[in-house]
């Protein structure tokens, strides 16, 4: 059994969690890369910090922020090889 | 001025503590405690080896001279973690079922254990990683200087290798098994981790609210272009730098170590894939306050570098610079000692190992012998490669050149990008390409970045640099095939990873990947799929377990390897005895050898103790050529059958006539019985009416005695017969031949008949040569076989008027004598018979003759050269002819 295949039957929302961590993957890649990330090269300051720092670890700390909050689903949702023997065990538990 | 007593004091004692954190780490592990080291935060910590010295203080340095660029060092392993589901995990879940132990082991894994790859990689890390470590070494040795003043470089970079090289040859090889988890120098490393953190967090502090007065207050007064660095920030160098950060957080050995090899617990990356990002921008939070406070507060000619450290000495908080010292020392420290350990992991699997078995081959008694060569080539290259690093740090003389080598050592590890990625994610990967596209890269890689970055002092001349290789414009090493106006660094990966990839892809597709490959392929690319007891190999071969377990005692040691043969044979149900060597046996321990030695050399190893190796040509050959010889034995088989065939046809033939014969002799036997008891019988009868005299007339007696005497005679006849019969069958009939007249002979005959032609008053003419003819013959014999054939004619003659024609007639050598009568002659259909012993023609109804005559007439005269047959005229009737060779008169009576 694999996870790709267990996940087809899981609820819906077990994927999403996979989906939503390739679109933070997606996004974070798109906001730190020109050309997107040359639209935020401005010569202003938010609090005294100039503007693309201060975007720079905005962008960074959302990151880690989705990224922290995603594992948690994934963490729950996902099958893992040590949970998947004892989900095996289990079968053969009520099995007999 | 903090005093080099006080510093020296310091590190001894940190040197120490992370010694005995190291030591009681590993023994309560070791006692099964792993515990809290275990932990996913002790796993991202142990990531964090990341962050060595050339981010502790070159960040910084990096920062002052460009701006925000040094953070794209960092944005590439966040963008990297926080897509772990993608990568990182299949990565790790393939490292474990294949108990891979490098980056080398596995990509040689996945390209069919080629050993060829393994060491081709091996070079390339080694390549990268000694600059890397002779940079370490610099960054400790210059802020110890910055500290303390004037110090022997030497002499201090030496003895800081030394203390590397040991602690990682005590806590990175306490164990054979490169697969198990280093909890000694991972617990040290979580605490280096910890140090680097704090001592940058609190620099940074001290910097920001302590000196500056605020967030806002450090960038005040500060120019844009100082913060953005000249012209663009987000160029090709941002992509570029921020792909190969990515890249390297994957492929540096020493990553791949901590994240791949040490990890104990998938789960521990989904905690990794925000702490680790977090961790890193903790480390980059400060970086730019304090490069700009630098900048402001000291005086224009300090090192950028060492800002870290400068900054608090110059202000007064040695205390801080203590702390930023240990905080470099210990990014540094736990640098080297995990990349010794990976490196020298890969050196000696695939270079020293390989080589010593080779040498060793056939010396396999020696138990444990492997087990101390692993051992030892392990310790031996661990200290080789600081040695090496050690020895470059010497040799570059401290050079500013070595302040780039960061960035050379991660285009050097990206080229291993494509063959991993290709491995993982395309099965149609082979190992031709993956070779390709190494060599390619790595010779571009070399060529564009690592040889000119000494400047024109090593290898590639000045000149070389200026105006290409030969004086070939098109091979300047910065502006290859005319390539210019980039950065070197954007120019160096254009060229080998873009060449790198192609050649992987365009040499994929043409060439055919090997059995083995194949395999590998699906199995890493499905890795997801595939339950670890399902891999299977389909080789030929014999294994032999008392060999393997030779071969397993020989890497593990007697103990494990017992441990672990008496497990595999518990799972086969056959505890106490060896385990039967299946293919799931033979893959299990395959595995765990792979641990130790890496995959190639555990396949080649366990291939030569079981004759598992993948078929060769020679025995694609010889299978060929048994398969012929079976062919022909095949053939040669029918063709035996098919004369067996024949023979048994045979045989039932010659049964079948044997049984005729049996037959025959059986009818024989009776028909002779038969015929002997008639005159017996007649014989036995009339003697008894003769022996009661009283009734018995003399006229009786004389006739009854009559009768006896005949039929004695009869009998005699008959018994003469059948002696003549079996003595012409044995061919043992004595009868000399002599030249005889035949007419005479004929005369003679029917002269000795003449009384039963009187009492049959049968006329027999005479139809004779007018000349006497000579036969060859037996006179006896002859006159005997004529009487016979004419007394035939005389007795069986129905005729009123019988008359018997005796005649005649020579043939050039052949005498014919045909003798005919008018008697009724011999039917067609007896003539096939008539001959045979015991036959009667119809009308022998007359007289019961023994049927012996005809057939012993006939065997006499074809022992005479003759014959004897029976002819039929054109009218029908039949007469018997006599052909007899005719011979040369004798002298006297010739013609």
């Amino acid at each position: 059994m694999n996870d790709e295949s267990r996940n087809s039957n899981r609820p819906f929302s077990d994927r999403k969690s996979n989906d939503r961590s390739l679109v933070l993957l997606i996004v974070g890649c798109l906001l730190l890369t020109p050309p997107l990330a040359g639209i935020f090269q401005l010569d202003f300051r938010i609090l005294g910090i100039p503007f693309t720092g201060f975007y720079l670890f905005a962008v960074w700390g959302a990151l880690i922020v989705g990224a922290a909050l995603l594992s948690r689903q994934q963490l729950n949702n996902s099958v893992w090889v040590n949970q998947e023997d004892a989900a095996a065990e289990e079968d053969v538990d009520n099995s007999a | 001025m903090l005093s080099v007593d006080l510093l020296l004091g310091v590190c001894l004692g940190y040197v120490a503590l992370l010694f005995a954190l190291a030591f009681y780490v590993d023994r309560r592990a070791r006692q099964g405690h792993a515990g809290w080291i275990q932990s996913p935060i002790i796993f991202t910590l142990s990531i964090s080896v990341y962050c060595t010295s050339w981010t502790f203080y070159g960040a910084v340095g990096s920062a002052a001279r460009n701006g925000l660029e040094f953070i794209t060092i960092y944005l590439g392993p966040t963008l990297v973690f926080i897509g772990w589901w993608w990568l990182l995990r299949k990565l790790v879940r393939i490292g474990k079922e294949h108990r891979i132990t490098s980056i080398a082991d596995l990509i040689s894994s996945r390209y069919g254990k080629s050993s060829s790859i393994a060491v081709l990689v091996t070079l390339m890390a080694l390549l990268a990683t000694t600059p890397y470590i002779a940079l370490q070494l610099q960054s400790v040795t210059r802020s110890y200087q910055a500290i303390v003043g004037e110090v022997d470089v030497s002499l201090s970079a030496f003895i800081i290798a030394a203390g590397m090289a040991l602690f990682a040859i005590l806590f990175g090889t306490r164990n054979v098994d490169a697969n198990e988890r280093h909890h000694g120098v991972v617990a040290a490393i979580a605490v280096e981790a910890v140090v680097k953190l704090a001592a940058l967090l609190a620099v940074g502090l001290f910097v920001v609210f302590g000196v500056a007065g605020g967030v806002g207050a450090v960038f005040e007064n500060v120019d844009t272009e100082v913060i953005y660095g000249a012209g663009n920030i987000f160029d090709a160098r941002w992509v570029t730098l921020t792909f190969l950060s990515a890249t390297a957080i994957i492929c540096l050995p020493r990553q791949f170590q901590v994240t791949v090899v040490e990890n104990v617990d998938e789960r521990h990356l989904a905690t990794a894939s925000w702490l680790f990002p977090l961790y890193l921008f903790g480390m980059c939070l400060f970086v730019m306050p304090i490069a700009i406070a630098g900048l402001k507060f000291l005086p224009a000619g300090a090192n950028p570098d060492l800002y870290v450290l400068t900054l608090p000495l110059s202000l007064g908080r040695e205390d801080l610079a203590l702390f930023a010292f240990l905080g470099g020392f210990s990014s540094a420290t736990s640098m080297v000692i995990v990349a010794a350990i990976a490196v020298s992991t890969m050196v000696s699997n695939h270079i020293v190992v390989p080589i010593s078995l080779y040498l060793l081959h056939g010396r396999r008694e020696v138990s444990g012998d492997v087990r101390k060569i692993l051992l030892r080539s392990r310790r031996v290259s661990i200290a080789a490669v600081v040695g090496l690093g050690f020895l470059y740090f010497q040799a570059s003389g401290g050079s500013d050149a070595l302040a780039a080598i960061g960035l050379i050592a991660f285009v050097g590890v990206a080229q291993f990008l494509p063959s991993l990625l290709g491995g993982i994610f395309w099965r149609g990967a082979t190992r031709n390409g993956a070779l390709s596209g190494l060599l390619v890269g790595f010779v571009l890689w070399a060529y564009t970045l690592f040889l000119p970055s000494f400047g024109g002092s090593a290898i590639l001349g000045a000149d070389v640099l200026a105006n290409g290789l030969f004086g070939i414009a098109a091979l300047r090493p910065q502006a290859l095939f005319g390539l210019a106006g980039l950065d070197p660094l954007v120019h160096a990966v254009i060229w080998s990873l873009g060449a790198n990839t192609l050649a992987f892809m365009i040499v994929s597709s043409l060439s055919e990947a090997s059995p083995l490959d194949r395999l590998q392929g699906a199995l890493f690319v499905d890795v997801f799929s595939n339950r670890p007891d399902e891999s299977t190999r389909f080789e030929p071969g014999q294994a032999n377990a008392e060999d393997l377990f030779v071969l397993a005692q020989r890497i593990l040691g007697t103990e494990p390897a017992r441990q672990l043969f008496d497990s595999m044979a518990q799972e086969q149900g056959s505890a106490g005895v060896l385990p039967w060597p299946t293919d799931a046996m033979i893959v299990q321990l395959e595995r765990v050898l792979a641990g130790n030695v890496g995959a190639a050399s555990a396949h080649a190893m366990v291939s030569r103790v079981a004759g598992r190796g993948s078929i060769s040509m020679i025995e694609l050959i010889d299978i060929a050529d048994e398969t012929r010889r079976l062919m022909e034995t095949s053939r040669e088989l029918s063709n035996k059958s098919a004369e067996l065939t024949m023979m048994t046809n045979e045989l039932r033939m010659a049964n079948q006539r044997l049984r005729q014969l049996d037959l025959q002799k059986d009818e024989f036997l009776s028909q002779v019985s038969h015929e002997l008891r008639t005159p017996m019988t007649a014989i036995r009868s009339f003697s008894e009416i003769l022996l009661s005299p009283e009734t018995v007339t003399d006229e009786e007696r004389n006739r009854f005695i009559t009768i006896i005497n005949e039929e004695s005679q009869r009998l005699t006849r008959l018994l003469n017969e059948i002696l003549d019969m079996s003595r012409l069958e044995a061919g043992i009939l004595d009868m000399p031949l002599c030249p005889v007249e035949a007419g005479a002979v004929i005369d003679t005959a029917i002269d000795t008949l003449d009384g039963l032609i009187r009492k049959k008053q049968v006329r027999i003419e005479r139809q004779l040569n007018a000349d006497p003819v000579w036969v060859q013959a037996n006179e006896d014999r002859l006159h005997q076989i004529l009487i016979n054939l004419i007394s035939n004619s005389i007795k069986y003659n129905i005729s009123e008027d019988p008359v018997i024609l005796v005649r005649s007639k020579s043939k050039r050598d052949v005498l014919y004598i045909d003798i005919s009568d008018n008697g009724g002659g011999v039917k067609r259909e007896e003539a096939a018979t008539i001959f045979d012993k015991f036959s009667r023609g119809h009308r022998s109804n007359i007289d019961h003759g023994a049927g012996l005559g005809l057939s012993i007439s006939r065997a006499i005269v074809r022992s005479m050269g003759g014959n004897l047959t029976l002819e039929f005229a054109d009218d029908e009737t039949s007469f018997f002819r006599l052909r007899l060779p005719r011979g040369l008169a004798p002298e006297g009576k010739g013609v």
